[in-house]
Formats: structure tokens, sequence, C-alpha cells
């Protein structure tokens, strides 16, 4: 599939974000948007997504209707069910994936012991990992991911990007990041 | 027992002498009954099936009207907070339950429904208005960034509800029902003052005014307490479950 977008501009209190920007997301070439704080790399992302609408500007999908395109964020903060464990909280987004496969995900990217302690007692990092877990296996046809690698350290960050890359699979990537290693595998946009 | 409760129940100690020492030195148990003398009235009136029938039915007929008031007040939350519409619509007719006087609806209520449901009636409407502005804050207070995590993850609308909303509504929801249940007995036991349905609580406290019997009027009264305080109590520790879970 294919997301087109046409000169989108985005403006907060007079503030331009997103300056007439044109682009071309396609699923079989995942991209990395890059560039400082501020510059309009979450604002883009939820324009994709939906959450946000452009003051000017087209956004057009190929290949998928608006309404029946699934989107499987991680936002820029946590979100999070708090008083549930990682399993549950994955579970809700992917109701059709097995416990045990929801588990062996899980067990890639964080300790076993931490499968089932509620995500408000976990650590910023290990639940930044429950939430790329619940994007990967949430069924979509686009993983957007804003900052994956937050609160990481360098270890687990290589790791949760060698996990995303195995299992984007046939879907459209997006993320957003300051570190350079989603470049390995993604067309670098800059802002 | 420890020193906390020893002073608790010397402080309900104090206060009974205080009573009793205001009416003997009144003389005069139309005027002030004192606390034994309601004591043997509420003794007397507890040996009649009457009594207790009479505060079953209020107490059943409350708890209804209660019910009643808390699922519709819960629902019409709901679609207030969905349809922007309904809310507008539903603004009005709820502002106005909200500062009719108790007793121009019993009145009300008298003349369309008789006087036999009109604890339920009252109490419903009198526990309607607040949790449906308490479950609506409640829902509108709820984290715009989980709303937004539930929709693009298309999570059921039970998960929604009880992932997302429930866990903000829940502490509104908890005091509304605290109060409300007090309201609810204090305006139920008023409107069967006024509309004296048959085996009543309210009917009670009216004969005992008739008849100048202040011992029954603290008796009956005891008993309307009593009764509030422990739907209270049950209440909260249904709440208290749930909110643990």
């Amino acid at each position: 599939m294919k997301i087109k977008l046409t000169n989108i501009v985005k403006a907060y209190n007079g503030k331009t974000v997103i300056d007439g920007l044109s682009y071309e997301f396609l699923s079989e070439s995942p991209v990395v948007i890059m560039g400082e704080s501020g510059i309009g790399k979450t604002t883009l992302l939820r324009i994709i997504t939906g959450l946000e609408t452009a003051d000017s500007g087209s956004l057009t999908l190929e290949g998928l209707s608006r309404e029946a395109c699934r989107f499987a964020p991680v936002f820029q903060d946590t979100r999070l069910i708090g008083n549930l464990d990682a399993v549950a909280n994955v579970k809700l987004a992917a109701r059709d994936v097995s416990d045990d496969v929801i588990c062996e995900h899980l067990k890639s990217l964080i300790p076993e012991s931490e499968l089932h302690k509620k995500v408000r007692d976990m650590s910023g990092g290990t639940a930044r990992r429950v939430e790329i877990v619940r994007a990967v296996l949430a069924p979509s046809d686009v993983l957007i991911m804003d900052e994956p690698l937050t609160g990481l350290d360098e270890d687990n960050a290589v790791k949760v990007v060698d996990y995303i890359h195995k299992n984007i699979g046939s879907r459209l990537f997006i993320a957003s990041s300051h570190s350079d290693l989603f470049e390995s595998f993604c067309t670098k946009l800059s802002l | 027992m420890n020193n906390g409760t020893v002073r608790k129940v010397l402080i309900i100690v104090f206060w009974l002498l205080l009573w009793q020492g205001a009416s003997a030195l009144v003389h005069n148990s139309i005027l002030l009954a004192g606390p034994y003398e309601a004591l043997l009235a509420l003794i007397t009136l507890a040996q009649t099936p009457e009594f207790w029938i009479s505060i079953l039915l209020t107490f059943l007929k409350i708890t209804l009207g209660f019910m009643a008031g808390l699922v519709t007040g819960i629902l019409f939350a709901g679609l207030s907070y969905r349809f922007r519409l309904f809310r507008e619509f539903i603004t009005p007719p709820v502002s106005v339950i909200k500062s009719i006087p108790v007793a121009s609806f019993v009145i009300m209520v008298i003349i369309w429904a008789g006087a036999s449901s009109l604890a339920t009636v009252i109490s419903a409407l009198v526990v309607f208005p607040m949790i449906y502005h308490n479950v609506l804050s409640g829902l509108d207070s709820t984290a715009s960034s989980m709303i937004e995590m539930g929709r693009l993850f298309r999570f059921r609308f039970i998960d929604k509800a009880r992932y997302i909303f429930f866990p903000s509504v829940l502490s509104h929801l908890q005091s509304a029902i605290l109060i409300s249940s007090g309201m609810a007995f204090k305006s139920g036991i008023a409107a069967e003052v006024i509309g004296r349905p048959l085996r009543s609580v309210g009917s009670g406290l009216y004969l005992s005014k008739i008849s100048l019997a202040t011992s029954d009027l603290f008796a009956w009264t005891f008993c309307a307490v009593i009764l509030a305080y422990l739907f209270e109590k049950a209440m909260s520790l249904i709440l208290r479950r749930i909110s643990s879970k």
C-alpha cells in the first residue's frame, strides 16, 4: 500500500510546524523520520494516523480505504493500562493472538519475571518495550512508532530495532527517531 | 477497647445524658421525650409486625428508586458523552429535576401515580441528576491520550468502557453514590410523610406527629437513620470491592 502526502501544512498558534511537505510512504520501503525536537515529527505521525488534520494539503491512501486501514501505534508518551500486566495489555490490542505467542514475543524483549507484573510497577524502558510488542502484534496495515527507543539503553535499543525489523512483515512502517539505528533498514526522511 | 473507641463511647454517653437531662428539665414528654422513653417506644413498636413491614417496605422502595436513578443516571451520562445533541437536549430537563423542590414532586407523583410508589419515584428523581452529572464529568475528564490509544487499536466497546473510561469515572461515581444514597433516604422518607402510603416509615412518623408522641417520632427517626446508614455502608463496601479489582 501507499500513503501519499501532498503539500501538507500544519500550524499551531500561528507557528508553522509542517510547511508544504510532500512524500510517499510505501509498504515495501520502511521510513525513519529524523530531525530536531519540535520540528513536527509527532505532528506528522498524528496527521498520518488521522488523530489530527492538516490545515491544508492532502493525504491519500492507495490500496486501502481510510476507514479500513488499521494503524498500530507506539505513541511518544506511554499509553498502557496501568493496572494490567504486560500480557493483558498486548492482548487487548491483539485479541486473536494466543497468550503463548504474546509471551514469546514479550520474552524476546523483556525479562520473563516482568511478564505478569502490573505495567504501572514497571520501569519506563520496560513499558516501552511492551508498547512495541503491542504495536507489532496488533493486526494492522501500518506501523507507526514515535520515538520507540525512548528510555532504552544502547543494548536494548539494538535488540528492539532488530525485533521490529524482523516483524514488520508486509506492513507499511514509519518511525520517528533520534537514533541512527533505524537507518540499517529504513529510508531516512529529514524534516 | 482501645483509647479511641473509649473516647467515642464516652462522647456518645455524654450527649445521651445531656438529652436525658434536658428532657427531665422540660418535664414534658410531648415537647421533648428523653432517650429512655424513645428506647421504650422503639421496643414497643418493634413488637408489632406492622413496624417491621413498614421498615422493610420503605427500605425496598427507596433502594429500588436509588437503583433506578443510578442506572438511568449512568446510561444517560454515557449517551450525553457520546452524542452532543443528546447532551444538549437532556440538559434543561436535568436542571429542572435538580432545582424543583422535592415537595412539589411529591404532590405531582401523588396525583399521577398514587402514594404507593412515591418513595421509589422520589428517591430516583433525587439520585438521577447527581449520578448523571458526576458520571458525565468523569467521562469528560478521561485522558484523551488513552481514548486515542483505544481508538487506533480498535478496542472493543466493553474494553474501552472497562479500562479507559471506568477508571476515570470511578472516583466521581463513588462520591456521587455516597452522597446520593443518604439523600435518597432523607427525601424518600420525607415524601412518605407527605404522601403517607400504607405501611411506611413516613406514615409512622406522621402518626407520631398527629398523636403528639415525640418518643415514637424519635424511635422512627432512629430507624430511618439506621436504614440510611446500613445502605450507605453496603454501597461503600460494594464500591470498594469493585475499585480494588
